[in-house]
């Protein structure tokens, strides 16, 4: 049966490299956790380690209540998707697929109706004869879904299982994957790079950095309150002001001051998101406001983007339509949209 | 230039080829000091077919070459294997030093596989000549299997392994379909490097129970017969049909 993950104090490293560095996360059963973050931060070593590939220096590893951080990769029970698929090329679609139930020495007729079952699971259902070279990039990813799948694993691993697609064909993918994973109702952990992935199948993400987890929590909750620097700019666009605050009010370096949704002292960086702005001819009251110049607008359809410039630093602003303005204006926002930053982590 | 090259390759071939091709066509012809027009005959292999040492020297060197083909393709097989999956302290040495053992004059392995060989108390005969074989073979095995694991993708062992396949299944049924290919070559390989042996089997060998390069060299020191000839032909068919047969399997001149 599928079953929750739960990691603690997960520790490795690689020569004198830490690239796990204290990790503690929890996965609730039969949840979907996208872990994101730079190249080099340790999520594909997470992802290994909870596979059974990187046997951590120090920490544990729960799968479904029972620790596993010292058993094999072939007695784990999980499923993974590998980021070039890994199909094995001397063997046909089905055959792929039965492996795991063949290495199980499932009866060949049982055998047979799981394989049909999860092929159909993916859509794949006539294509049990063909060779991997044969399928498209597409069905390949299908095919490897379904191999990964068919024993009915504890846990389901994705490392970058999308970045091999073009871009049609990895948003029709991304739908496609939570509804299997939604179907077959098993817990899915996921490392990714492509933020805009994560954010649309997670019911969690996890930011990682440097082998610390930076934040966690639903897509939504980190988007909108981002707790670091890191994470405000490494989820969507950020922009980060920073000053002195004494109370409700942040005096910024630039000069000027805004208002803030809870009060705070000492030095302090906060986060807006561009679409959270609106550029207008006056300051609005209530409202926070800066004064300054729009430097160019790029116009994208639905939206446009506006670059502008105060006090020497660079802000964006994105509007529904291309409000056509240029030279001096007022940035404004709602004091609630204000995100108070803490320090990096480990910084 | 084009016509050039033709004619240099030509050349090449002809200087390869040439008196293999004579020595072959004598053992057609009736006369026994090669005097021409050839005579077309199959008398000398009719003879050969009668010649006890021959025959008995030619059963020798094929279960030697085959015992020989056995060890080394599955000892040099599992040595790419493991050089293939794990960082070990030394393997780059180990890697090295499998090279030497091809360049050294088989006139010197010998000498020191005999002198070994005694000093231990294996002292002469067929386990010896196997043993020598068999180290004389495993490098090229290694070579030939090591170069096809190169395009193998080690991300195959690891989805077998999420699978829950053993290290023995992922072995069988993912690792060697890939390099089949690889593995006979190295088979052919191996069996042609013992087949075609004469300086260790030479040294090691008792006489008496000899392998059949050792027995020709024999027999022409006691006087050259055409049936020399007649049984260098078979053989260099065979070589020639093993090094093809390896040649095609190992992909020597790129993918099909």
């Amino acid at each position: 049966m599928s079953g929750g993950v739960a990691i603690r104090g997960l520790t490795h490293r690689f020569g004198s490299l830490r690239v796990l560095d204290g990790i503690d996360l929890d996965v609730a059963q039969g949840s979907f956790f996208g872990l994101l973050g730079p190249s080099g931060s340790g999520k594909t070593t997470l992802l290994r380690a909870v596979a059974g590939f990187v046997f951590p220096e120090a920490g544990r590893i729960e799968i479904g209540g029972v620790p596993v951080e010292r058993v094999p990769v072939e007695r784990r029970e999980i499923g993974m998707v590998f980021q070039n698929y890994a199909l094995f090329p001397n063997m046909s679609v089905a055959e792929n697929v039965g492996f795991g139930l063949r290495v199980r020495r499932v009866p060949r007729a049982e055998r047979a109706a799981r394989v049909a079952e999860a092929l159909a699971l993916v859509q794949l259902g006539p294509l049990g004869d063909r060779r991997a070279h044969q399928l498209s990039g597409g069905q390949r990813q299908r095919v490897a879904l379904a191999r990964a799948i068919v024993t009915r694993p504890r846990v389901l691993l994705l490392d970058e299982p999308l970045s091999a697609l073009d871009k049609a064909l990895r948003v029709e993918m991304q739908v496609e994957l939570k509804r299997i994973q939604r179907e077959v109702g098993i817990t899915t952990v996921f490392v990714t790079h492509d933020q805009e992935e994560a954010l649309t199948l997670s019911d969690r993400i996890g930011i990682l950095r440097d082998g610390r987890l930076v934040q966690e929590g639903p897509p939504r909750a980190v988007y909108d309150a981002p707790a670091t620097v890191f994470a405000a700019r490494f989820l969507g666009e950020a922009n980060i002001l920073e000053g002195v605050a004494e109370g409700t009010a942040l005096r910024l370096a630039g000069g000027d001051a805004i208002a803030l949704p809870a009060s705070a002292t000492g030095p302090l960086a906060v986060a807006v998101r561009p679409e959270a702005m609106e550029l207008a001819p006056t300051a609005r009251p209530g409202w926070n406001a800066l004064p300054v110049t729009v430097e160019q607008t790029i116009f994208s359809g639905p939206t446009a983007t506006h670059l502008c410039r105060w006090a020497g630093t660079p802000l964006r602003v994105l509007t529904k339509g291309g409000g056509d303005v240029a030279g001096a204006a007022w940035v404004t926002w709602p004091i609630a949209a204000t995100v108070l930053l803490a320090p990096e982590v480990g910084a | 230039m084009r016509a050039a090259g033709r004619v240099w390759l030509a050349l090449v071939l002809g200087f390869l080829y040439l008196p293999i091709g004579v020595m072959g066509l004598m053992s057609f012809n009736r006369s026994p000091f090669y005097r021409l027009p050839v005579e077309f005959t199959t008398e000398w292999y009719v003879k050969l077919a009668g010649n006890r040492e021959i025959l008995a020297a030619a059963w020798t060197s094929l279960w030697i070459a085959g015992v020989t083909t056995l060890v080394a393709t599955t000892l040099g097989t599992l040595a790419a294997l493991a050089l293939f999956r794990y960082e070990f302290r030394g393997k780059a040495v180990l890697q090295a030093l499998l090279f030497p053992p091809i360049a050294i004059p088989w006139l010197i392995t010998g000498t020191a596989m005999l002198i070994f060989f005694f000093g231990i108390g294996i002292g002469r005969g067929s386990p010896a000549v196997i043993l020598g074989h068999v180290a004389l073979a495993i490098p090229y095995v290694i070579v030939v299997v090591a170069a096809r694991l190169r395009t193998f993708d080690p991300a195959l062992e690891e989805a077998a392994r999420t699978l829950g396949a053993s290290a023995a299944q992922v072995t069988l049924w993912v690792t060697l379909p890939w390099i089949a290919s690889g593995v006979i070559a190295g088979a052919l390989f191996a069996f042609a490097v013992s087949f075609d042996q004469f300086v260790v089997s030479y040294f090691l060998a008792e006489p008496g129970d000899t392998t059949l390069p050792v027995e020709i060299y024999s027999a022409i020191r006691k006087g050259f017969t055409p049936e020399i000839n007649a049984v260098s032909t078979i053989i260099i068919a065979v070589s020639m049909g093993v090094m093809l047969l390896a040649a095609r399997f190992a992909k020597f001149g790129g993918e099909r």
